[in-house]
């Protein structure tokens, strides 16, 4: 890197150096700037405000309403959307079942991550790219092509995993896994994993490259083990890395929809609800439009404070 | 001495081992369900009825289930609408968001901080607080049950995160070439086209891999918009193909899996750096 010092004067732009007279420029006469750039904005801002801004301050309006979607009356309810969302069971299941998820990712993909970038990179083995390259291919696949697979693998007739564990003679485990709701939470937030734990390998992969490789040398002259290396050089210099992923996996997991939607739809009995499908299933099947709003408004607030969260850690890590 | 080197050596090896058949079994776990789909994909049907076991490879390949997914299931038509929606939205996300990003990374402007903390506000709400009155929004314009659904509204949709990304890299760029520029006599559009937005191309990449990827995976917004079959892109045919009456036909839901996942797959083959560092940084959104 530049050594900032010695270099601000020539990296600064002309206009902010005051040393250099050449105050008749007219870009130089203003500092707010002029009008022209707004032009450069307006058209994504337009879109924005249109289809963002715009309908998020109508679902806040309408979870304070009562309304079919159909009927030409709006009934004004206040908050009674919010009391009803609090004596109701199955959102406090969903939001269990997403704080399960969350410590379910944490589990598998999390931990899975850190093992497979630490292996990559640090136990000296010479071919790595392949593997980088197959351990992402999960991280593309779309959600709903996900589900499908993980379906099928599922299935209790013709799954993959029944007939693999039948196979190795564990016949004994073999069952329903999402007919079930003690497995189907278990198995989805596995599905979920199987696709997250690439993108994990890779933050923490990006995280170890910017290890300074003296620590490790200063780790080696004192003897240390690569044990103790792993435990007292890269998890401390890990740290702001971690907690940006587990960030990260809080929004993920709280915004988890497609998985859900495709392979169980929030079932048997809801016990594999989460809030993003019940909102959706209470809007757009029942049609309790007010009282899916409070939900949405309640994940955007749980997903907005996380967000503003990782943001502001993402620029101090910077 | 070369005893010892040979010693050594040998012992790395050993010790290796237990690593690449760690590094091998995942890559296995990772590749084996897709991989899996895409034999079955390749079966003879007729080989289901004899012996139902997905496990086998096939004794004859066969692509007659990725002929029928393509023309009775309907997954060419799927492919075609996924293209024609994401490529309009593509390139418009693009256009719209490089100009604004330059216009925050490089320009000044009055009420310039208000619009772009105005912004970031969207990039931390999930789509689920905007759908219900988008939904009542869109079919008030006509924006419904057509390609329009699903190209126009992601313009407001992925502005925030596409903006808040290219600023990042306009603001990289050293000022001196805006200056250089202003100096030669050209005005701000101009710098632009001629002197920003060449230096941008490897930001330009990955955003444009990484919206294509949304767009090619994104399954929330059509499901709400779209009913009409012809309609359907690949991520709603494929799940109308499990709803529907085709669930237990197992080679044309594999081969319809194989059509829609494969695509983007030899896209990420080709693109493995910008898919990585645009997912990485997208993380937030998506």
């Amino acid at each position: 890197m530049m050594n900032s010092t010695s270099w601000g004067a020539l990296r600064r732009p002309i206009s902010k150096c005051k040393d250099l007279k050449f105050t008749n420029r007219k870009w130089q006469k203003r500092p707010r700037g002029s009008y022209g750039p707004l032009l450069f904005v307006l058209p994504s801002l337009a879109f924005y405000v249109f289809f963002v801004f715009i309908p998020v301050i109508g679902t806040v309006r309408y979870s304070l309403f009562s309304w079919d979607g159909a009927s030409p009356n709006m009934l004004f309810v206040g908050l009674q959307n919010y009391v009803e969302m609090i004596e109701d069971a199955i959102f406090w299941k969903a939001l269990v079942n997403n704080i399960i998820w969350t410590i379910g990712t944490l589990v598998f993909a999390f931990l899975m991550g850190l093992v497979l970038a630490v292996v990559l990179m640090q136990s000296g083995i010479k071919i790595i790219a392949p593997f980088r390259v197959a351990f992402f291919i999960p991280v593309v696949l779309s959600l709903v092509v996900i589900g499908t697979i993980w379906s099928w693998m599922y299935n209790p007739e013709f799954g993959t995993i029944n007939l693999l564990l039948n196979k190795c003679g564990l016949a004994f485990l073999a069952r329903p896994w999402l007919g079930n709701d003690r497995t189907v939470l278990f198995a989805l937030v596995f599905a979920g994993s199987w696709h997250y734990s690439g993108f994990c390998m890779m933050v923490f992969i990006a995280g170890l490259q910017s290890i300074d490789p003296v620590y490790y040398e200063v780790g080696v002259i004192d003897g240390a083990t690569k044990v103790r290396m792993f435990f007292f050089v890269t998890i401390p210099l890990l740290k702001n890395t971690m907690t940006l992923l587990i960030v990260n996996v809080l929004i993920w997991s709280l915004k988890i929809f497609d998985l859900v939607f495709i392979m169980t739809g929030g079932g048997p009995y809801h016990s594999s609800e989460v809030i993003a499908n019940y909102m959706f299933y209470v809007t757009f099947r029942i049609g309790e439009i007010g009282y899916g709003a409070a939900l949405a408004t309640t994940l955007a607030l749980l997903i907005g404070t996380l967000s503003f969260v990782y943001i502001r850690m993402a620029e101090k890590a910077d | 001495m070369g005893k010892a080197a040979k010693l050594r050596k040998i012992r790395r090896l050993v010790l290796r081992w237990p690593v690449y058949l760690f590094l091998v079994a995942y890559t296995l776990f990772a590749l084996f369900p897709v991989v899996l789909m895409w034999i079955n994909a390749l079966k003879d049907p007729l080989e289901y009825k004899i012996e139902f076991n997905p496990l086998a490879f096939p004794k004859k390949i066969t692509l007659e289930n990725l002929e029928k997914a393509w023309l009775v299931g309907h997954m060419g038509t799927y492919m075609r609408n996924s293209i024609i929606v994401a490529v309009p939205r593509v390139i418009g996300i693009l256009i719209l968001s490089s100009l604004a990003g330059y216009a925050f990374g490089k320009l000044r402007f009055p009420g310039m901080n208000t619009i772009f903390y105005l912004m970031l506000f969207g990039m931390m709400i999930p789509i689920q607080a905007m759908l219900i009155p988008l939904y009542y929004n869109l079919q008030r314009i006509g924006m419904i049950n057509n390609f329009w659904a699903m190209i126009v509204p992601n313009f407001g949709i992925m502005m925030p995160f596409a903006v808040f990304f290219m600023r990042s890299f306009f603001r990289d760029l050293p000022a001196e070439l805006m200056d250089s520029a202003r100096i030669d006599g050209s005005n701000d559009f101009k710098a632009f086209v001629y002197i920003m937005l060449p230096l941008t191309t490897p930001a330009l990449t990955t955003m444009m891999v990484l919206q294509f990827l949304w767009s090619w995976n994104d399954f929330l917004m059509p499901l709400m918009l779209i009913y009409e079959d012809k309609l359907r892109t690949l991520p709603l045919g494929i799940m109308f193909y499990l709803v529907g009456g085709y669930y237990l036909d197992q080679g044309l839901v594999s081969a319809a899996v194989t059509i829609s996942s494969l695509p983007i797959i030899c896209l990420y083959i080709v693109f493995q750096r910008s898919f990585v560092s645009g997912i990485t940084a997208g993380a937030i959104k998506g």
